[in-house]
C-alpha cells in the first residue's frame, strides 16, 4: 500500500524549504514551514488546554509535540545507520556514462532502534565534482535523485551518470535524503566514499579519431633518424602508395619513372609516394590561446589526442608540449593528480583529459610576465612541430540535434619551434596567433567529420 | 481559451498536485468522520444532521478521488450547495434563542466547522487539502474541548493521535517522490549483481516505528506538567493590574503592632438578644429544626423544607429518608449531629460540566450558640429579588453581597448543573456567582450570597451558573501589609456579626488560637497558620455515633480531646479561634469538588461530598474561604485531577482490588456498589493491556526457548565452525543467505572474487579453494566423519586469516 502512495505521479511540488542547517559530519537539516508550523500548533494546544482545563488538550498537545520530536529524531537515526561503499569506472571516454555502483549497507549500530526502524523512503543521489581550472571544483549537474524504497541489510545499486565530458571526476560522495516516517523534518547526509584517503574519480579521456594521413606530405620529414632519440621503432621503408606524378628531380630514381604520362605530357613525371620521408611529428597545444569557446578546444584536444596516437600508430610518439608549461603552477594544479606512468601514448591521454583553456585571468603574474617554452619545446629542428591555432570567425552550421548554430573553427599548422618558443605566454596572448607568420597551415577544421577526413 | 475555475474554500495558495494515494485518503477520510461523529455526539445535535454531515465526508472523499486529475465545476457546485445547506443550519441554529430561551453558540459554530469540514472532501484532491482537512478535523476537536471531557472524546482523542501518525506516514511517503522535484522521481536501480541478501530482522518495521507516537505521547502525557491555575492567575493579574497595595493606609496611621493590645473577645459573646431567635433549643433527635424565627426570616427555605418533608419520595428505607432529610434541611447546622447516612452515602446529588475544580458552596452561618450555627435571620431577610426576563440569565452579582470587591481575584468559570436527588431550594453554585440561567418563577440573593429558589430543586432541574472564582495568588496575599489597629477596629465593627462567640468559649480556646496565629502578618497569614496547624496535627475522622454524647462542648472536646473529628469540627474551630482573634470569620456548607466520571466527563457530586469549611473577612478582598480539614485546599484552588503515573496505578490498584481507593476524606467504600461504565471501562483497558504484555512476554519467551533449544541441541562443533566461517566470509562482502546452500555459497564467493577483481579490490584467490575443501570436510563431518573434524579447524583458521588479511589491507 505504501508504494502506491503519489507513485509515478506527473505531479510535482517544487516549494523552497524554509532553511537548511548544516551540522556537520556530512548532516543537514532542512526544514519546511510546515515543521514549524507543527510545533506552534504543539504550543497552542498545550495553551488551549490550560485555559480550558482539559485532560485530552493536553494529549493532543502531547502528540504533537512527540510527532515533531520524532519527526526531528528518526530520519536522523535512520541515515546515521548507513554506510555507503561504491564500484566505478577509473576510465571511461568523452561522452560516454559512467556506471557508477553504490551499495547502501545498514550498520545496525543503534541496536533495538536499528532493529525498530525501517531504511524507508529514502532520496540517493550522488555527488559528482569535476576538477576545473579556475575553481578547485565545478559542480556537474548531478544525476537525478533515485527513490530507495527498502533496504534490508544490504543493497547495490547502479547510478548511470549522463554523458560525460572531458575532464576529471570526483565522487565526493552518496547524498541521502529522508523525511521518513513523519515527513516534517528532512534530513540530508553526505557519506564519504573515500578509499585509503582518496575520493574515486573517474577520468574521462578524450575520444580518438581514426585519421587517414593524407596531411602528413605537408610536414616534411627527417631523412634520417640520427637525432631522433625518442624513436624507438622507426619505419623506414617508403609507403608504397602513390599519390601521384611529379617532374623529375635530380636523384630521383628512374625506376620511379611514370612512362605512360612521360609520354603524354612529353616531359620527365615520376612517381610521387604517399610519404616520402619519416612522419614524424611533435605537438605544441596553446592554453592560453584566445579560444572562443568550450567546444572549439576540445575540437583542438580531440585533434590533438588523435594525432599522438596517428603518431604512436606510425612508430614515432609525438611529443606534447603546453603552454603554459607542465611545471608551470597552473597546468601543475591541473595536473596534480596525473598517474606516475612513463611517457607513452597512455601518458599523453591522462594529460590531455586535464587540460584546460586557460585565460589571463587565471595565470598568476609571474606567469603572466615569463614563459619559458625553449626548454620545453627541446628537440631536433626538422622534427616538425604542429600546433593549432583558433580561428574567430564563426560559422553557421546545421544539425539535428542542434538546430543551427555557430561554430568556431581551428588551424592546424606546422609551426616554427624557434619561434614559438621566443614568444611568452603574455605575447601569445595578446599577439594572437601565436607565430602565425612562421605558421604553415595544414588544414582548418570544423568538426570531428574534418579530422577523420584529414 | 480555458476559463480559470473557482473553488469555493481557499486552498492553499501553493501549487497542490493531485495526490494518488488511496491510503492517505482513507485515513484522512476516518479522521474526518471520526472528528465529525464525535463533535455531533458532544454538542447536542439532530441525528440526520449528523447523518448529512458524514454522507458529505463520505461522498466528498470519494468523488474528490474518482476526479483527483480533473478540474470539475460540478464538484465545486456540490460543494457550494452542501455549504449553503450548513449555512443554512448555522443560522437556523443561530435562531435558537427565540425560540428556547437559552443563547447557546457553541453548537452552531460546532455544526458549521462540522460541515465544512464535509463540505471541504469535495475538494480534497491534492496533499496540501488532505492535511488542511485533517487541521479542520482537529479544529473540531479543540471546539468541543470545553463541554468534552468525557472518555469519548478521549478515545477520540487517541483515535486521531494514531491516525494521524498514520496519515504523516503516507504524507511522508508522498513527499519524498514529490518535494522539491521538478520531475518525477525514478525508483532507484538494483544492480543485477546487487547482494539482496538480508537478515529478516534487518528491516525494522513501520508498525513498530509509528506506534512510538501514540506511545511516548501517553508517556509524555503523564509527566507533562498542567498549568491551569498559572493560566487562571495570569488571566487574573492581567485584568487587575492595579497594585492592591494602594488600597491600604500609610505607615504613619499604622502603630506599631507589638504595642497593640490583644482583641478582647468578651465583647462578642453571645448576648440574649441574639439567642433569642437562634435555633438553641435543639431536639434531641436533630432531625427536624427549623424555628419559627427561621422560617418566618425565610419563606423560600420554610417552602423548601415543607417541600421536602412533605414530599420526600424515598420514604422506603429509614436511612434514605433521613438523607433527604438532611438534604433539605438548610436553617442550621448541629455540629453534635453527624448524618452518618449522608458521610457515607454514594447518592448522587447532582453533576456539574466546569472546567475547573472548585468547591460547591450552598449555604452560610454566622451565629453559634455552642452546637449549632444559624444564620441571622434579619440578614437572611435581607434578599434581592430577581425576576426573570425571556432569553436572558438572572444577573446576580447585582446583588451587594456577590458584588465583587475592588481587589478580589476572580476568574470566569461557566458551569452547568444538573440536579439528580430532591434537595432545597439553595441553589449550590461556586462563589462569586454572577449570573445563573434558570428555568424558575424567580430566584432571591440574601446578604450571606446565598441563592433560593422559588421552590426545592427536585430531580432533573437544569441550571447555568457564571461565577467568578477566586484564584488567591498565596505568596502576594502574605504580603499584603497589616491593618493599622484603627482600620481593624473599624472592620470589626462593621462585621460584629460574623465575631460572634457562644457563651461556652473558654479562654484556654483564646490562648489556643493566639499561640498558634501569632501578632505577626496580617489576617491571611494569620488565619492561614491557623488552618496549616490544624492540617498538620489533626486527623480527619467520621463521628462514629450519630449524636455526640457529650454535646455540651463540642469545639473543647475537639480542640483539647479528641484533636480528630469531621469537616463541621474543623471548621467550626477554625471560625470561633479566627473571631476570638478579631478576624471576623463565617462558616460555610457546600460540597467537594466531587469526582470526574472519565466516561462522561461530568464531575459528580455525592452525599458524601457533603462538606463544611469557613470564610475570612479581608477589606477590599471579600470572603477568603479556608477549608482547615487535612485534605483541604483552600484558599487555593482546589487541584485539578489529572492522568499521571500515580492516578493510573490508583485506577490500576483500585482495579485490582474492586473499589475505588481514590475515595476522599467524606467517602467510604461501599463494597456493594453497583458496576459502573468507568469500572467497565477500566477491566476492559487493564485487560487489553494485560493480554498485550502477556502476548508479548509469551513471544519472546518462545523465542528464546527456541533458541536455546536451537543452541543446545544442534550447534555442534562443526556447525560453530561452519558458522565462523560464514562470518569470517562477511568480511568480504559474502553474504549467506538462510536457504543458500554450501555450492550458492562457493558461488557466491566466486561472484565476489571476480567483481573485486575488476574494482581493483584486494582478495586471497585462494579463498575459493580453501573454501571448497572447508564445506567437503564440513559435509563429512556433518554425516558423522568425527574424524575430519581437525581439519575443519585448520581450514577455518586458515579462511579466517585470509578474511582478516583483506580487513587489515
Amino acid at each position: 500500500m505504501s508504494g502506491s502512495a503519489g507513485s509515478n505521479n506527473p505531479a510535482i511540488d517544487s516549494a523552497k524549504p524554509l532553511c537548511t542547517i548544516p551540522v556537520g559530519f556530512g548532516y543537514k537539516l532542512i526544514l519546511e514551514s510546515r515543521f514549524l508550523k507543527f510545533n506552534l500548533l504543539s504550543i497552542w494546544l498545550y495553551i488551549f488546554a490550560g485555559y480550558t482545563a482539559n485532560e485530552w488538550m493536553y494529549l493532543l498537545s502531547s502528540a504533537f509535540f512527540v510527532a515533531s520530536l520524532l519527526g526531528l529524531i528518526l530520519p536522523f537515526l535512520q541515515l546515521w545507520d548507513v554506510e555507503a561503499i561504491c564500484s566505478m569506472p577509473d576510465e571511461v571516454l568523452v561522452s560516454e556514462c559512467a556506471d557508477v555502483k553504490i551499495a547502501l549497507r545498514r550498520t545496525m549500530q543503534l541496536g533495538m532502534i536499528s532493529a525498530i526502524l525501517p531504511l524507508q523512503s529514502v532520496r540517493m543521489s550522488i555527488q559528482l565534482l569535476r576538477r576545473s581550472v579556475s575553481k578547485d571544483h565545478e559542480h556537474v549537474v548531478p544525476p537525478d535523485p533515485v527513490l530507495i524504497d527498502h533496504i534490508y541489510g544490504e543493497f547495490w545499486f547502479e547510478f548511470p551518470t549522463h554523458a560525460l565530458r572531458r575532464g576529471v571526476y570526483y565522487l565526493k560522495g552518496v547524498e541521502l535524503l529522508s523525511s521518513f516516517p513523519l515527513g516534517l523534518a528532512w534530513w540530508s547526509r553526505t557519506v564519504s566514499l573515500k578509499k585509503d584517503d582518496a575520493e574515486p574519480k573517474i577520468t574521462v579521456l578524450p575520444l580518438v579519431i581514426p585519421i587517414s594521413g593524407n596531411f602528413l606530405f605537408k610536414i616534411g620529414g627527417v631523412n634520417s633518424l640520427m637525432g631522433i632519440s625518442s624513436v624507438s621503432s622507426v619505419v623506414t621503408t617508403q609507403s608504397t602508395s602513390v599519390r601521384g606524378v611529379r617532374e623529375f628531380k635530380n636523384g630521383d630514381s628512374l625506376r620511379h619513372i611514370h612512362w605512360a604520362s612521360t609520354a603524354r605530357v612529353g616531359k620527365l613525371l615520376v612517381r610521387e609516394f604517399e610519404s616520402e620521408v619519416l612522419p614524424v611529428f611533435d605537438l605544441f597545444l596553446d592554453l592560453t590561446a584566445n579560444w572562443r569557446d568550450q567546444e572549439q578546444f576540445e575540437l583542438a584536444v580531440l585533434l590533438f589526442h588523435s594525432l599522438a596516437h596517428l603518431g604512436y600508430g606510425m612508430g614515432s610518439l609525438p611529443q606534447l608540449t603546453l603552454n603554459p608549461a607542465l611545471e608551470s603552477a597552473t597546468v601543475a594544479s591541473l595536473m596534480s593528480d596525473l598517474p606516475q606512468i612513463p611517457t607513452s601514448v597512455g601518458w599523453i591521454s591522462q594529460v590531455l583529459a586535464r587540460v584546460e583553456p586557460i585565460t589571463l585571468s587565471d595565470l598568476p603574474r609571474e606567469e603572466r610576465q615569463e614563459s619559458d617554452l625553449s626548454t620545453a619545446l627541446v628537440g631536433p629542428a626538422e622534427r616538425p612541430l604542429l600546433c593549432i591555432q583558433p580561428l574567430h570567425e564563426g560559422l553557421i552550421k546545421s544539425s539535428s540535434k542542434r538546430g543551427d548554430h555557430i561554430v568556431y573553427p581551428i588551424k592546424l599548422c606546422v609551426a616554427d619551434r624557434a619561434s614559438i618558443s621566443d614568444v611568452s605566454s603574455t605575447s601569445a596572448l595578446e599577439n594572437r596567433p601565436s607565430g602565425s607568420s612562421e605558421a604553415t597551415v595544414i588544414a582548418v577544421l570544423h568538426s570531428e567529420n574534418d579530422i577523420e577526413a584529414l | 481559451m480555458s476559463k480559470k475555475k473557482k473553488t469555493i474554500f481557499a486552498p492553499p495558495k501553493r501549487h497542490d498536485p493531485p495526490e494518488d494515494s488511496v491510503a492517505l485518503r482513507v485515513v484522512v477520510f476516518a479522521m474526518s468522520v471520526l472528528c465529525i461523529l464525535a463533535s455531533c455526539v458532544l454538542v447536542d445535535t439532530a441525528p440526520m444532521v449528523t447523518v448529512f454531515y458524514v454522507f458529505l465526508a463520505i461522498s466528498g472523499s470519494y468523488l474528490s478521488y474518482l476526479y483527483r486529475h480533473d478540474n470539475n465545476l460540478w464538484l465545486t457546485r456540490f460543494a457550494v450547495v452542501g455549504s449553503l445547506v450548513v449555512a443554512g443550519n448555522f443560522f437556523f441554529d443561530l435562531m435558537a434563542p427565540f425560540r428556547t430561551g437559552h443563547f447557546e453558540l457553541l453548537a452552531p459554530v460546532v455544526h458549521q466547522v462540522a460541515g465544512t469540514l464535509g463540505c471541504y472532501s469535495f475538494e480534497m484532491k491534492g496533499r496540501y487539502a488532505l492535511n488542511f482537512s485533517s487541521a479542520i478535523a482537529l479544529i473540531l476537536l479543540c471546539l468541543v474541548a470545553d463541554v468534552g471531557r468525557s472518555l469519548l472524546l478521549g478515545v477520540c482523542v487517541i483515535l486521531y493521535v494514531c491516525l494521524g501518525a498514520v496519515q504523516l506516514y503516507y504524507d511522508c511517503l508522498s513527499r519524498t517522490n514529490q518535494t522539491w522535484l521538478t520531475k518525477p522521481i525514478l525508483r532507484a536501480q538494483t544492480s543485477s549483481r546487487a547482494q539482496t541478501l538480508y537478515s529478516r530482522h534487518a528491516g525494522g518495521n513501520v508498525v513498530l516505528t509509528l506506534f512510538l507516537v501514540p506511545l511516548l505521547t501517553g508517556l509524555l502525557f503523564l509527566v507533562l506538567p498542567r498549568f491551569n491555575g498559572i493560566w487562571d492567575l495570569t488571566e487574573e493579574a492581567i485584568r487587575n493590574n492595579t497594585p492592591p497595595e494602594l488600597n491600604y493606609s500609610s505607615d504613619q496611621m499604622r502603630p506599631d503592632i507589638s504595642k497593640r493590645k490583644p482583641y478582647d473577645y468578651e465583647k462578642h459573646r453571645t448576648q440574649p438578644s441574639k439567642s433569642e431567635g437562634a435555633p438553641g433549643d435543639v431536639n434531641a433527635q436533630g432531625q427536624k429544626r427549623v424555628t419559627a424565627t427561621t422560617a418566618a426570616a425565610n419563606p423560600a427555605a420554610t417552602t423548601a423544607v415543607n417541600a421536602s418533608t412533605s414530599g420526600a419520595p424515598s420514604a422506603s428505607a429509614t436511612a434514605q429518608h433521613s438523607r433527604s432529610e438532611q438534604l433539605k434541611d438548610d436553617s442550621h447546622l448541629d455540629i453534635a449531629y453527624h448524618a452518618k447516612g449522608a458521610q457515607s452515602s454514594n447518592i448522587l446529588l447532582m453533576k456539574i460540566v466546569a472546567k475547573r475544580t472548585f468547591y460547591v458552596r450552598s449555604l452560610c452561618y454566622d451565629y453559634f450558640d455552642g452546637r449549632v450555627w444559624s444564620a441571622d435571620a434579619s440578614r437572611v431577610n435581607e434578599t434581592k429579588e430577581f425576576l426573570p426576563t425571556q432569553g436572558s440569565p438572572y444577573v446576580v452579582s447585582q446583588a451587594q453581597s456577590l458584588s465583587p470587591l475592588k481587589f478580589f481575584p476572580g476568574v470566569d468559570l461557566t458551569q452547568e448543573y444538573r440536579i439528580e436527588e430532591n434537595l432545597s431550594a439553595v441553589l449550590p453554585v461556586a462563589y462569586m456567582p454572577q449570573e445563573v440561567t434558570y428555568d424558575g418563577e424567580k430566584i432571591n440573593v440574601d446578604s450571606y450570597g446565598v441563592i433560593r429558589a422559588s421552590h426545592s430543586l427536585t430531580k432533573g432541574t437544569h441550571y447555568k451558573v457564571k461565577s467568578k472564582v477566586p484564584v488567591y495568588n498565596l505568596d502576594y496575599m502574605r504580603q499584603i501589609p497589616r491593618m493599622s489597629a484603627f482600620e481593624e477596629d473599624s472592620v470589626r465593627y462593621a462585621q460584629s456579626s460574623n465575631l460572634q462567640l457562644p457563651t461556652n468559649f473558654s479562654s484556654a480556646l483564646s490562648n489556643k488560637a493566639r499561640t498558634i496565629m501569632g501578632d505577626t502578618g496580617n489576617w491571611f497569614t494569620q488565619a492561614e497558620r491557623l488552618s496549616d496547624y490544624f492540617k498538620t496535627h489533626y486527623k480527619y475522622k467520621i463521628h462514629d455515633n450519630e449524636l455526640d454524647s457529650d454535646a455540651t462542648d463540642p469545639v473543647g472536646r475537639f480542640v483539647f480531646k479528641a484533636q480528630a473529628g469531621d469537616c463541621q469540627d474543623f471548621a467550626t474551630a477554625f471560625t470561633l479561634m479566627c473571631r476570638s482573634s478579631g478576624i471576623p470569620a463565617r462558616l460555610v456548607r457546600g460540597y467537594l469538588p466531587g469526582k470526574l466520571n472519565d466516561i462522561t466527563g461530568l464531575r459528580e457530586v455525592r452525599a458524601s461530598d457533603m462538606h463544611g469549611w469557613s470564610e475570612i473577612y479581608l477589606p477590599d478582598y471579600g470572603w477568603i474561604p479556608f477549608d482547615s480539614t487535612p485534605n483541604g485546599s483552600l484558599p487555593a484552588q482546589a487541584a485539578e485531577e489529572r492522568y499521571s503515573f500515580s492516578t493510573i496505578a490508583k485506577k490500576i490498584e483500585s482495579v485490582a482490588k474492586g473499589h475505588d481507593v481514590e475515595q476522599n476524606q467524606h467517602s467510604t467504600a461501599t463494597p456493594d456498589q453497583e458496576i459502573s461504565w468507568r469500572q467497565i471501562m477500566e477491566y476492559i483497558f487493564g485487560g487489553g493491556i494485560l493480554l498485550v504484555i502477556t502476548w508479548l512476554l509469551i513471544i519472546a519467551i518462545k523465542e528464546m526457548i527456541r533458541k536455546s533449544k536451537a543452541d543446545a541441541n544442534l550447534i555442534t562443533a562443526e556447525v560453530k565452525l561452519f558458522r565462523k566461517v560464514v562470518k569470517d566470509l562477511k568480511a568480504v562482502n559474502v553474504i549467506r543467505s538462510p536457504a543458500d546452500t554450501g555450492d550458492d555459497l562457493r558461488e557466491r564467493l566466486r561472484a565476489t572474487i571476480i567483481e573485486r577483481q575488476k574494482v581493483g579490490l584486494p582478495i586471497d584467490l585462494q579463498l575459493e579453494s580453501k573454501l571448497e575443501r572447508f564445506l567437503e570436510a564440513y559435509a563429512a563431518a556433518y554425516f558423522g566423519n568425527k574424524d575430519r573434524l581437525e581439519e575443519l579447524q585448520i581450514l577455518q583458521k586458515e579462511i579466517s586469516d585470509m578474511t582478516k588479511n583483506r580487513r587489515r589491507n
